[in-house]
């Protein structure tokens, strides 16, 4: 069977998270297929397209690996987008990472699955050694703590048998990072309707993500204060001047020193949740965030 | 007054997971427990995380000692601004915490009603 999929633009807006939502839909048909119909090779083929944005290519990428997991042959197609595309999925990691053929570019940190926080940590080394700007200990200290707390949150909330896929890009024209992991977990909403005992019509997914930033807020059974991942993150990014979108079942949140924030609705649920931020490495953002601590 | 050293029980400059959290935790506990003050070293530790924090001292300080006792018998050195960040950070949210999250509930329950 062959997918087509003609949107020209894939970015951490809206609109193209619910168009990826849409494509989830599609691999989770299939997978229910499976178990019913013989097995039947699958292409999903991106056409047209002129831009992927490496904050959700970790959702792209993971098309293939649900694919697999459920033992459905799959292919993942570019045939016909415009060449920048075609050149930016080798120098993301993502071709190497499902062929093992040839090499991301100096400025990605490649799309890879991450199972533990060692691998975290050994993706965040790379964030620093591929950075265009020589960071200070403590700026890349700071970077490097706030990356982390992304993975743990993931890590500790996600409850996944899939890893968690992630990768970035340092644009060195604007020395700016954008790094994206995205898990294929229960989501927000889910846990945080469960700890509510809530159903869906008494709170949405966009109030599941409301509840979820709020400081001190946590669905962790712990038997001590937690919840404050989001919180410094979001912290962060103000101080930087970068931006911060989180996107779980239908809720979308979006941060950025120009337009605020804004909670925003997807047509369709995305599986798991995704998680990107854009960071600002030019020496006056980087100072500015050490000397406000 | 007894120093624990960060960096040596944990092996490393990272002080990031529960794991490590909870280590320095028992540490501490079983140093309160001889009735001797305790310094905590953080020299050399680079990268802090609130999730340490949280098995550290939040989940001492809920649960095992006042705040109080924490304040007049635990020491932080070494901390760097990240550190004390972190910490701080880890520390307030302790100070605040509502274990059954009641509060947080009668709130959510109240607007949806």
């Amino acid at each position: 069977m062959n997918f087509e999929f003609k949107r020209p633009s894939y970015d951490n807006d809206v609109g193209s998270l619910s168009y990826l939502a849409q494509i989830q839909g599609i691999i989770k048909l299939c997978i229910q297929r499976k178990n019913k119909t013989t097995q039947e090779d699958i292409t999903l083929n991106i056409t047209n397209c002129n831009y992927i944005s490496p904050s959700i290519l970790p959702i792209i990428g993971s098309f293939g690996k649900l694919l697999m997991h459920y033992g459905i042959h799959g292919s993942l197609s570019f045939h016909g987008s415009n060449n920048a595309v075609i050149e930016y999925i080798t120098q993301s990691g993502l071709y190497t990472n499902y062929t093992g053929k040839g090499k991301a570019s100096e400025n990605a940190i490649p799309f890879t699955s991450i199972n533990n926080i060692e691998e975290a940590l050994l993706q965040i080394e790379q964030v620093m050694q591929k950075a265009p700007v020589t960071l200070s200990l403590d700026a890349e200290d700071e970077f490097s703590s706030k990356l982390l707390e992304i993975f743990l949150n993931a890590f500790g909330h996600s409850k996944s048998l899939h890893p968690i896929y992630s990768c970035g890009y340092w644009r060195s024209s604007r020395n700016t990072l954008t790094f994206s992991i995205y898990d294929l977990g229960v989501g927000i909403p889910f846990n945080v309707r469960q700890f509510f005992g809530a159903t869906e019509s008494k709170i949405n997914d966009i109030e599941c993500i409301k509840q979820a930033i709020k400081d001190g807020f946590t669905t962790a059974n712990d038997p001590y204060p937690r919840g404050l991942g989001l919180g410094v993150l979001i912290d962060f990014v103000k101080l930087n001047g970068g931006s911060m979108t989180l996107c779980s079942g239908k809720g979308y949140y979006y941060i950025d020193n120009i337009s605020g924030e804004r909670f925003e609705e997807l047509s369709d649920p995305l599986l798991g949740t995704l998680f990107t931020i854009d960071i600002k490495a030019d020496t006056d953002h980087i100072y500015s965030l050490v000397n406000s601590l | 007054m007894s120093t624990i050293i960060v960096s040596q029980v944990l092996n490393g400059t990272k002080a990031i997971s529960a794991d490590s959290g909870q280590k320095i935790r028992d540490n501490v506990l079983a140093t309160l427990q001889d009735n001797d003050n305790v310094t905590v070293d953080f020299s050399g530790i680079r990268q802090y995380t609130t999730m340490f924090f949280n098995a550290f001292v939040a989940d001492l300080i809920i649960n095992h000692i006042s705040p109080a006792i924490f304040d007049e018998k635990v020491e932080l050195t070494g901390l760097s601004q990240l550190g004390k960040s972190t910490y701080l950070k880890s520390y307030n949210n302790a100070l605040n915490y509502d274990k059954d999250n009641a509060s947080i509930k009668n709130e959510i329950i109240l607007s949806i009603e």
